[in-house]
């Protein structure tokens, strides 16, 4: 039930975001777009939880108060935005899109000379009790002040204060001191800060706990992950996305996003500058990370928000004022200016005399509009109905008569881990299944998904890596009673361990030097198939994978996953037993025997 | 035993339920009534019947032990004979007497039962665990008559091997069976004992001249009054095509709404207790040769009138199962999560919704409600070694009672074979005040053949229908 709480919060968010940055419409549209999104779906759907949905929310809300606070000048408003923001450190990592984001806004408004006392109290109320609360968490503890992805926000403020003092200057003194002052004034604090975010990138990038973490600047340098921390770079939410994913899970809201940063621009607010950084700043993370999508959802629907409110507007305006005579329309447009303009709404185009177009093209394009969207409507909820709600677990498969066919593999799996192995058993697995593994099969696993640490991943990486009865000492030595594998090849089931194996290599080989990601390449590619590498055909997964497959289908059989025939069909084992595999081959468990099996 | 009773129409369920409540009311007090004469006038410790003969039919094909005996009697004392005493245990050893029933047939028509003139004997339990059988009418001096013994006993097949491969037949052996009745009750002239076996592969008999083998089916004897074989108890070890299930325990929870619906859980831990693999269960051997011993699916049958049926374990659905919803019946195909080979074991719920105006009738003297139920789970033909079946009745309910409902003594508390123990507690539902008044009934050792005889659970309470909210 979390989810949709957290989603209609997120809505509601949304629509005081976009209303306050520019009207109720745009605040409407872009609350019904976030309401509809598929990338939010994904991850508020009921029944399950993903403190993202949480995250998501207090994303929104706080730029919302802090928008407010800046605008407003209070200081209420900028203690309720940090508070905000409290929670959002609380619940997802994050944070820092919002630590760095305002930064960024702020630098941006005192560059476009936007600096105002109200955005001084604001900005000052927000960082300085945000990182204050942030410290009280024990995750991020002094973290919040010590690690440089911090440092934008304290260099702004820092920034800040000059400007604030060079305006003070400006007021105070006459023309010619206030020159002089200034041009002293610049150079010493350029010359001061110099030196010490000199001294401070220094000391921050030497230190090896205080440095850029391993996310954040894969972040700034996409090929950083991939080079020197391959367990961030496995995770296939970490990936760079498919161009298609952009346009399934945004729809609409990423083709209006464009005009929405142009209607942005006219005219060019505190707020709306926000969603135009905002917005950019997220196309590039997700761009780069497949899993921060869902930092750019929400400024995609507001954005597409603006731009259709926009669109709609002038539409609007011409299917009611616009005819053939021009002569009384102007007139009654004119009405209307000064009509708006005493309401003092801040609505970009309601007050022009231009954009008036045909009747006839209006109702068309408004037609047209009412068709984008519920066709946006329709495949947002097809969306969220057939990729987002089903759990990741069972698989589904239409049949050709209509009706669907159930992959439940991984829980026959698990379920006959639970039913038929010792209690006390260890269960060995690649660190994908740890939690799954512990819930759903009730036994202690080697690794779980938590990865603070990744040396028992590599441990486990390399022993899948290794010849069998290398694997076998070491899976011995950690006092391993099972292993089980995911196995696509029947079924056509693609991520399955030998498509990540490429990942237990690298992070095997990143701990461990006996693992040389070279010596599993054949011809220039990971593959199972006849060019393979002699290492690779003997590693201790292919074997797990394959053993007795090419009986089901045949020696020439194919590998439905990746298409090839096996490399070696006649896969023997001699120090691990198979015990069970699952309907489709999914899952396959085999014991780690006592003592090998010579006979065989 | 009734059978035929399997396929009972609508109609008639309600009135075999009817008839057996009111036989039991009957038969209670004719028990305690019966028991109480029979250890007034002292045991029947007289001479033995004689019997000129004994054939034995005993099958090994089902979940139980089987023996289904025609007795000959003859009266060769000089005054009527009114009364016999049959020892169960004596005669089949080392095994749980799970049911017994004895029927009198025409003498004249030669053992045949089937004919209509056949006729339930009551009994009583003396305190050595014999049966005291009542003739319908005393014998005359000479006279014959051919009694009809139905037993089910627990069944003991033992893995030989142990362990196989996959490929393998799977063999049990079944041990230390007496073919010659040596009752000090009963004096018998000629006995025959048949095994019915469930394949015709036979590994190993014991030679008990005269044996006979014959396709499935082994017969032993006839052994004459007086000739001796050297020895008497048999080996058989023979090739089991059917998995060996045990339900190890089953919990049957029924909950009476205060509205329309009886909600029934069932929560079933079945093991496959035959032999376990060497190797390992291998997919390949599975599909290439898929062997009759490795359970597949559960037929459960339900009444004709469940609906919302669900099949679900810790991990959530289980999305392989198939309904059918036929005239008489639900007939439900249950595929567990991966099959039951030897030695392994699952776990899973299944439930399902009656109405209640079919299970709950209301006495029309005092006004108390009567929910009875079938005892036994939804799932057919597996042992069950422990059975628990409670019924939740509506809150604020008063006068809560209940037990089995069974015509003789067997599964009362009374009963010596088994552990049959009732209890009362309250269960907490959705939005229950002070909870609902729980009747809970336990039992051990029950056989499948018993859903052929009306066998029910019943619990009367009273309720006031101004609280039904």
């Amino acid at each position: 039930m979390i989810g949709p709480i957290f989603s209609s919060l997120t809505s509601i968010s949304t629509y005081l975001m976009v209303r306050q940055i520019r009207s109720r419409g745009a605040g409407l549209l872009a609350a019904s777009f976030i309401a509809t999104i598929p990338s939010y779906i994904s991850r508020s759907v009921a029944g399950s939880y993903d403190n993202e949905a949480v995250a998501i929310f207090a994303l929104t809300f706080t730029f919302y108060l802090y928008l407010k606070s800046i605008r407003t000048g209070s200081m209420f408003w900028g203690v309720c935005a940090s508070c905000s923001y409290f929670y959002m450190v609380s619940s997802w990592g994050g944070y820092t899109f919002i630590i760095n984001l305002i930064p960024i806004h702020a630098l941006a408004l005192l560059i476009i000379d936007k600096f105002s006392s109200k955005l001084y109290t604001g900005y000052s109320m927000f960082i300085i009790n945000g990182t204050l609360l942030a410290m009280v968490l024990p995750v991020v503890g002094f973290n919040a002040v010590e690690t440089s992805e911090h440092f934008s926000g304290f260099f702004v403020l820092a920034l800040m204060n000059g400007v604030a003092l060079v305006k003070y200057l400006k007021g105070t003194l006459t023309e010619a001191a206030y020159k002089k002052a200034l041009r002293l004034f610049v150079t010493t604090s350029i010359a001061v800060m110099g030196v010490i975010s000199l001294g401070v990138i220094t000391f921050a990038m030497t230190s090896p706990t205080l440095r850029w973490s391993g996310r954040s600047l894969s972040l700034l340098d996409p090929t950083y992950a991939s080079k020197y921390i391959p367990i961030i770079a496995s995770v296939s939410e970490h990936q760079a996305p498919a161009w298609s994913s952009f346009i399934n899970d945004l729809r609409t809201a990423i083709i209006l996003m464009a005009s929405g940063i142009i209607s942005c621009f006219r005219p060019l607010s505190e707020g709306s500058l926000f969603l135009v950084i905002w917005g950019v700043l997220s196309v590039y993370f997700s761009a780069v990370m497949v899993r921060l999508m869902l930092v750019l959802a929400p400024v995609a629907c507001c954005l597409a928000g603006i731009a259709l409110s926009d669109v709609l507007e002038v539409l609007c305006r011409s299917a009611k004022y616009s005819s053939d005579n021009n002569q009384p329309e102007t007139q009654k447009v004119e009405k209307k200016k000064k009509g708006k303009q005493s309401s003092n709404r801040r609505n970009s185009a309601s007050g022009s005399k231009y954009g008036l177009i045909p009747r006839s093209l209006a109702l068309l394009g408004i037609a047209g509009i009412i068709f984008v969207l519920s066709y946006h409507l329709f495949h947002c909820s097809f969306l969220g109905g057939e990729g987002y709600s089903s759990p990741s677990i069972i698989l589904q498969s239409r049949s050709r008569d209509g009706g669907t066919y159930v992959f439940d593999d991984y829980r026959e799996g698990y379920s006959w881990l639970r039913e038929n192995t010792d209690y006390d058993a260890k269960v060995a697995s690649w660190w994908d299944y740890g939690y799954q593994t512990t819930a759903m099969a009730d036994r202690t696993v080697l690794v779980d998904n938590n990865t603070w640490n990744n040396t028992h991943i590599a441990t486990v990486g390399r022993a899948m890596a290794s010849p069998e009865k290398k694997a076998w000492d070491q899976f011995r030595k950690l006092d391993v009673d099972y292993v089980f594998v995911i196995f696509g090849g029947l079924v056509g089931y693609s991520s399955d361990d030998i498509n990540k194996f490429l990942w237990m290599v690298r992070i095997g080989g990143g701990v461990y030097g006996d693992i040389k990601e070279r010596d599993y390449i054949g011809e220039g590619y990971y593959r199972i198939d006849e060019k393979a590498s002699k290492t690779m055909l003997n590693t201790l997964m292919y074997k797990l994978s394959y053993y007795r497959f090419a009986e089901i289908v045949g020696r020439d059989g194919q590998d439905r996953v990746r298409g090839t025939k096996m490399g070696n069909p006649d896969v023997k084992l001699t120090y691990f037993q198979e015990v069970f595999t699952s309907k489709h081959w999914m899952l396959r468990i085999y014991k780690v025997l006592d003592k090998p099996n010579l006979a065989a | 035993m009734a059978r035929g009773t399997k396929g009972r129409g609508p109609m008639c369920t309600m009135t075999t339920r009817l008839r057996v409540w009111n036989l039991v009311a009957i038969a209670s007090v004719v028990l305690l009534a019966a028991s109480a004469s029979a250890s007034a006038t002292g045991k029947g410790k007289g001479k033995p019947v004689t019997v000129s003969k004994l054939e034995r039919e005993v099958d090994l094909t089902s979940q139980n032990l089987v023996v289904a005996s025609t007795l000959d009697l003859k009266n060769s004392g000089s005054e009527p004979l009114s009364y016999f005493v049959y020892c169960a245990t004596k005669i089949v050893k080392d095994r749980t007497l799970l049911w017994i029933e004895f029927e009198e047939g025409d003498s004249s028509g030669g053992g045949d039962s089937s004919g209509g003139d056949v006729e339930k004997l009551a009994w009583t339990l003396g305190d050595d665990k014999c049966m005291e059988v009542k003739l319908s009418k005393p014998l005359a001096k000479n006279g014959q008559t051919s009694v009809e013994v139905y037993e089910v006993y627990s069944m003991d097949f033992e893995n030989i091997p142990g362990e196989i491969y996959q490929s393998e037949r799977q063999m049990v052996g079944f041990t230390n069976f007496d073919v010659v009745v040596s009752d000090p009750s009963l004096d018998v002239n000629e006995q025959t004992t048949k095994f019915y076996l469930p394949s015709t592969t036979v590994d190993y008999f014991t030679e008990v001249k005269p044996a006979n083998k014959v396709g499935s089916e082994i017969v032993y004897g006839p052994y004459k009054k007086g000739s001796n074989p050297d020895r008497s108890t048999v080996t058989i070890i023979v090739e089991h095509p059917e998995p060996l299930l045990v339900i190890e325990k089953v919990v049957r929870e029924v909950t009476v709404s205060s509205w329309n619906d009886i909600e029934v859980e069932e929560h079933y831990h079945i093991r496959n207790v035959g032999p376990t693999f060497k190797d390992g269960f291998s997919r390949v051997e599975y599909s290439r040769n898929p062997k009759a011993y490795i359970a597949n699916d559960f037929s459960l049958v339900l009444p004709k009138e469940a609906h919302s049926l669900f099949f679900i374990d810790v991990l959530g659905n289980i999305t392989t199962s198939n309904a059918r919803f036929e005239h008489e019946k639900v007939t439900v195909e249950a595929v567990p999560r991966f099959p039951l080979v030897g030695g392994w074991q699952t776990h899973f719920t299944f439930g399902y919704k009656l109405p209640k105006y079919s299970f709950i009738r209301t006495e029309p003297k005092t006004g108390s409600k009567v929910l009875s139920m079938d005892i036994l789970p939804a799932v057919q033909g597996i042992h069950i070694n422990n059975l628990t079946i409670s019924a939740a009745v509506p809150e604020f309910s008063t006068k809560v009672g209940g037990g089995a409902l069974a015509s003789t003594v067997l599964f009362t508390e009374l009963d010596p074979f088994r552990l049959v123990k009732t209890s009362s507690g309250v269960k907490k539902h959705f939005f229950d005040l002070f909870g609902r008044p729980v009747h809970t009934l336990e039992m051990s050792d029950i056989s499948p053949e018993l859903s052929q005889v009306a066998f029910e659970f019943y619990v009367k309470y009273s309720f006031n229908d101004i609280l039904k909210w």
